[in-house]
């Protein structure tokens, strides 16, 4: 009776096929669930800026607390030459957010579970840091990869060896991300299969572990969503300041 | 050796990566308690930094367990 | 004679209106229309970009590679007007 845990990350189509040449550009659940998210971002955040009365609805108060915590994360980490990147930082971290908590509710799709998805974002914030640097310092964001205070004779191995980690930085971003909610994911579907094979007798074991996994799976996704956020924020520090 | 055979020893090999995991998570966590009790009160500001070095720790681990799925799932 | 009195009344006129006068009862662009103004240049540049690739990779029958490449120089435009207009939209 149990199926296979990886078909909950099956993408199917839903609605009329939409092909352009041998390109299949039809409405899937995946483009369904980014559509929710960023609906209910735009709703709720609408909602909560409509009144700005001095004793705050709850709407407001949640509009007012997530600008707080993301601007305070960005003067943190990036200081102040990084305000005018506070809508970016602000959408990133609110799309990556909501898609994955609806990827927790029972029945939904994790978008965030596809590595299509989170390449693409981490692909967009390392050109666009990367673009940032060389608009804003000119070739001079190369020095980038020489760290000072380094011995002349190190000094070709060390400029390969950070060359490639910044090279890395969309890989793990993404990765990272992915990872999570696929093993999140996988590991819930399979201790509810146990639940079930296990039957009346021995299922209360999975069962308790189960509740205490979807707990850490909210945990989970707001982190993720966090350290998303946060390293974008740092390679932004890094682009915008040049010093290590 | 046949390939179901050879994909579950690959896939059982890949996920030893995740007792590194485990250390490195003990580790930041038994350092941040560590700072915390030295100086209490400067605990509350390093917290930030507490979640992103566990959620750093947590991918390196993670990803050998994608690299087990994907030796088990995609091939 | 008429017609030099008009020209120079006409141009003592046209150096009058400067350019910031014909803007006054303009309203600031909402924030709405900003942000569609700024997301449509980033997708309009990466998908020309990917389309260009593409017909140029069926012409000349090449692997993928000219989509890649084109798609980075699409991305690499769209981000860059995003920033120049994002830049004029402050001030």
């Amino acid at each position: 009776m149990a199926t296979n845990p990886m078909a909950q990350f099956e993408v199917y189509r839903i609605g009329p096929e939409i092909k352009l040449g041998s390109i299949d550009l039809s409405f899937t659940n995946s483009s369904l669930f980014m559509v929710i998210s960023s609906l209910a971002i735009l709703i709720i955040f609408n909602l909560g800026s409509k009144k700005n009365s001095l004793l705050p609805t709850k709407i407001q108060l949640l509009t007012e607390l997530s600008y707080t915590f993301v601007s305070k994360m960005i003067s943190d980490t990036a200081g102040s030459k990084a305000k005018p990147y506070f809508p970016f930082i602000f959408s990133l971290f609110m799309f990556v957010l909501f898609c994955n908590m609806f990827g927790m509710m029972p029945y939904s799709f994790t978008v965030t579970s596809h590595i299509i998805v989170t390449f693409i974002l981490a692909f967009f914030v390392f050109m666009g840091v990367t673009i940032i640097g060389f608009m804003k310092h000119g070739f001079g964001y190369l020095k980038l990869f020489v760290p000072s205070g380094v011995p002349t004779v190190l000094l070709p191995l060390i400029i390969i060896i950070e060359v490639i980690s910044y090279l890395s930085r969309p890989i793990s971003l993404s990765v990272r991300l992915f990872a999570n909610m696929l093993a999140g994911h996988t590991m819930m579907k399979v201790f509810g299969g146990f639940v079930i094979s296990l039957g009346i007798v021995g299922g209360w074991l999975p069962l308790s572990f189960s509740v205490a996994l979807t707990g850490l799976e909210i945990l989970v996704a707001f982190l993720q969503a966090y350290v998303f956020a946060i390293l974008t924020c740092i390679y932004l520090n890094d682009a915008l300041n040049l010093h290590h | 050796m046949e390939l179901e055979a050879a994909k579950m020893i690959g896939a059982g090999i890949a996920v030893l990566s995740l007792a590194g995991a485990g250390i490195a998570i003990g580790n930041i966590f038994s350092s941040y308690l560590t700072g915390a009790m030295r100086n209490p009160s400067a605990a509350q500001k390093q917290f930030p930094n507490l979640l992103l070095g566990f959620a750093l720790a947590e991918a390196t681990g993670l990803f050998g367990l994608v690299v087990a799925l994907i030796i088990l799932f995609a091939f | 004679m008429k017609k030099d009195s008009f020209k120079t009344r006409l141009e003592i006129a046209k150096s009058k209106i400067s350019k910031k006068d014909l803007y006054k009862n303009e309203e600031p662009p909402s924030s709405i229309g900003a942000a569609f103004k700024l997301s449509t240049e980033l997708v309009a540049a990466v998908a020309i970009g990917t389309i260009i690739g593409f017909i140029l990779d069926k012409t000349f029958g090449s692997t993928p590679w000219l989509i890649i490449i084109f798609f980075f120089l699409g991305v690499t435009a769209g981000i860059i007007n995003v920033f120049k207009s994002a830049k004029n939209m402050q001030k």
